[in-house]
């Protein structure tokens, strides 16, 4: 699993914004905002970890169960498979 | 503190985000809708929505996202543009073309955020001579390139718009003009190259300020320059190094420096409260009623707000009157001696209507279509 290329993550005042930069792409007016949390999850699927040990990562930088977390990190991950932001390697 | 205006106000904001200042609410009588027009026509509207979401009191939720989505599009326009410049510098040095970035792509760079500085199109100047592999380049990139004028290359693609230079200011530049080629040539030789990168060029931070001001005055007295170049200045009066005797006497050569000194008090005035010792009313309405940086663009922009006044269409037959039989004023900025020299006013007059008449004008086609465009848009509003 990965970020699509030509979508990119921005820090845009309160919150973040991931744009779509890729000029011949489909979903050229696609923005997606994430907070912190949700950025938080988009770096480690940018660093190509996997939805397990996403879910770990998650849960102990947050102080939370694993299972908590899962939801979560499984909730984004579907909404960015479903808008067409991650691909399989 | 007091705002006589949406414009007065729309500054305010502006500057409480770039010296992060907390901003005052939104006075009695005036209206958001109003300063989030302004802000666009003068393409400062996303620096002051940064401002606007640190109000008590914000717009409605409607006219909030509106702005929200403005800037959220200005965010996405820079990463755009600056993935095409990166790509398009790169394949430039692959090719051996040494390349110097001028204009926004620089600029944006002193901003705390690079998203925060619109720039409407990618100025980059390279040797002539290697102006046909640039096309060449342009074009395998999917870009369409046209010849605006001698030493002047132009691509688009999409919302992409790069404009490729030989030299700072036009050399062949008639009257008023020639002044700013004469303030600043030599191109290569006012840059350095990088020590990573010998193709890549920058103008040192003087040179960086002294190209910035001349732009700043050239839009002005040539159709406007908006507030977004005296944004600019904020962060370039943080460079260090930058030695303003040199470009002092420099703007006194070409007599410019007069016009400099306005524009920088009336900087001075919005952005650290300096009380000017002269009146700068003039100079303040002329920036702020004149579109944003004189592109005719923008120029018709202001035409369609003054259109919703009058209720008038703006016609082919008006513009070209207006083309061929200017103002005094613009003859006056046109050939700055003739405002010293009224005898001339007649001999710079005919000189101006002769070259209309006889040169290829670039900007007139593109007028004609955009005034089609601006019409149809006035339509629909009133529709």
């Amino acid at each position: 699993m990965k970020i699509k290329k030509g979508f990119v993550k921005r820090k845009v005042a309160n919150m973040y914004l991931v744009v779509c930069t890729n000029e011949a792409e489909e979903k050229a007016n696609f923005m997606i905002e994430l907070n912190d949390t949700a950025s938080y999850i988009w770096d480690l699927v940018e660093k190509g970890y996997s939805v397990e040990k996403i879910i770990s990562t998650v849960a102990k930088e947050y102080d939370i169960d694993e299972e908590k977390a899962s939801g979560s990190v499984n909730k984004l991950i579907a909404q960015m498979c479903e808008q067409g932001v991650i691909e399989e390697d | 503190m007091t705002f006589n205006n949406e414009f007065d106000y729309l500054i305010h904001l502006v500057r409480c985000c770039v010296a992060n200042e907390k901003p005052c609410e939104l006075p009695n009588g005036m209206s958001f809708e109003n300063v989030f027009m302004l802000g666009k026509l003068h393409e400062i509207a996303n620096i002051a929505y940064l401002s606007v979401i640190q109000l008590q009191n914000q717009p409605n939720d409607e006219l909030l996202n509106e702005w929200k989505e403005f800037y959220y599009i200005s965010v996405q326009r820079d990463e755009i543009q600056q993935k095409a410049h990166r790509t398009i510098i790169s394949r430039f040095c692959e090719n051996g073309i040494r390349s110097l970035e001028v204009q926004g792509t620089v600029i944006k760079k002193l901003y705390p955020s690079t998203d925060m500085r619109m720039m409407s199109d990618i100025d980059i100047i390279i040797d002539e001579e290697n102006f046909d592999k640039a096309e060449e380049i342009l074009k395998q990139m999917g870009f369409e390139t046209n010849y605006a004028t001698v030493g002047e290359l132009n691509a688009k693609l999409k919302i992409l718009f790069i404009e490729i230079h030989a030299q700072y200011f036009v050399a062949e530049e008639n009257g008023g003009k020639k002044r700013y080629y004469d303030a600043m040539n030599g191109t290569f030789d006012l840059a350095k190259p990088l020590e990573q990168n010998e193709f890549i060029y920058r103008l040192d931070n003087t040179h960086l300020y002294l190209y910035s001001l001349l732009h700043l005055l050239k839009h002005y007295e040539y159709s406007g320059c908006g507030i977004r170049r005296f944004v600019d200045f904020y962060y370039l009066r943080q460079l260090d190094g930058v030695d303003y005797d040199y470009i002092n006497s420099v703007l006194k050569k070409v007599d410019l420096d007069k016009k400099a000194n306005d524009l920088m008090s009336l900087f001075e005035l919005w952005f650290y409260d300096k009380q000017p010792s002269y009146d700068l009313t003039n100079v303040m309405r002329r920036v702020l009623t004149a579109g944003n940086h004189g592109t005719e663009e923008q120029y018709l922009d202001n035409l369609i707000s003054e259109g919703k006044k009058t209720n008038k269409s703006f016609s082919k037959y008006n513009l070209i009157i207006n083309f061929l039989f200017p103002s005094k004023q613009n003859i006056y900025d046109a050939y700055p001696f003739c405002e010293k020299h009224h005898y001339t006013l007649i001999m710079c007059w005919l000189h101006r209507f002769f070259a209309s008449i006889f040169s290829p004008v670039k900007g007139i086609k593109h007028a004609l279509k955009r005034i089609k465009r601006l019409n149809s848009i006035k339509q629909l509003d009133e529709d």
